[in-house]
């Protein structure tokens, strides 16, 4: 088999991985998946820049990540509207018949993190990526990476504990 | 420790579009197994993601904190738990083809 379609494989096994990581920094099932699309795009396209031996996980990451931030810049994903307008059939349709009521409220309480304090939660509370690949991830030091997380846990520490506190889980 | 905040209360900043990715090193078989207990507790108390104890002064999750996280934990198992969506595949094949075309 070609080293060519040995990477393509391998890169099929991460599209879960990538999935999640653009629903947690979009917040809408269309725009996480368009992203997830591009990214392969990209991805495909480069395959030939990509060195053998290197974390191909992180490498398509970064390519995600990237290209969620020239969006933002261009407006096309940025949500403006609040997760409670996003149209819940499709958290539903994530949820399947479990725990739609705590993956709503997860989804609300990452929406009030900014999206580098999001992706820094995601990439190694979720992820489980170390802090120095997140720093490459998110191409920056890994202090940073370290505040962004500790930011965000004082956000949601605020939020946890706040009066928009968790529901009981669905059983 | 770096601390280069870059505005993160402010909105985000866009990366560099014409910024190639650079790999990170290590394997490419780390696999997509979540440890939600130890990575919840690293979320929670700051520390590095396989680290099981807090360092001194820390202080330890409530238990809202501890469920959110756990929370944020399975939201993300059950979205990897999603097939692959066929157009995805569709897609990957379409490229590998034209690449074989040309």
């Amino acid at each position: 088999m070609s080293e060519g379609q040995d990477l393509r494989d391998e890169l099929v096994k991460w599209i879960p991985n990538l999935r999640a990581f653009a629903l947690s920094l979009t917040q809408s099932s269309q725009h996480s998946d368009d992203l997830v699309q591009d990214t392969l795009v990209k991805a495909l396209s480069n395959l030939d820049k990509f060195e053998m031996g290197t974390n191909l996980r992180a490498w398509l990451f970064t390519i995600l990540r990237n290209s969620f931030y020239n969006d933002i810049r261009y407006k096309k994903y940025h949500q403006t509207a609040p997760l409670e307008e996003v149209d819940p059939r499709y958290l539903e349709l994530r949820a399947t018949q479990e725990k739609y009521i705590e993956f709503q409220d997860v989804l609300r309480g990452l929406g009030r993190l900014v999206p580098e304090q999001r992706e820094a939660i995601i990439l190694i509370a979720a992820e489980g990526l170390s802090y120095e690949e997140a720093a490459a991830v998110c191409n920056c030091p890994v202090g940073t990476v370290k505040s962004r997380l500790s930011r965000a846990r004082q956000r949601l520490e605020g939020y946890a504990n706040g009066a928009n506190a968790l529901p009981e889980p669905v059983r | 420790m770096h601390e280069c905040d870059e505005g993160e209360d402010k909105a985000s900043s866009p990366a560099k579009q014409t910024q190639q990715p650079q790999p990170a090193q290590g394997t490419q078989d780390e696999g997509c197994a979540l440890q939600a207990g130890s990575l919840a507790h690293s979320l929670l108390d700051g520390s590095e993601p396989k680290a099981r104890e807090s360092p001194p002064g820390k202080r330890n999750p409530g238990p809202d904190e501890a469920r959110f996280t756990a929370g944020i934990v399975r939201f993300y198992e059950a979205v990897l738990k999603e097939p692959v969506p066929e157009k995805m595949l569709r897609l990957i094949d379409e490229i590998a083809k034209q690449e074989r075309r040309s």
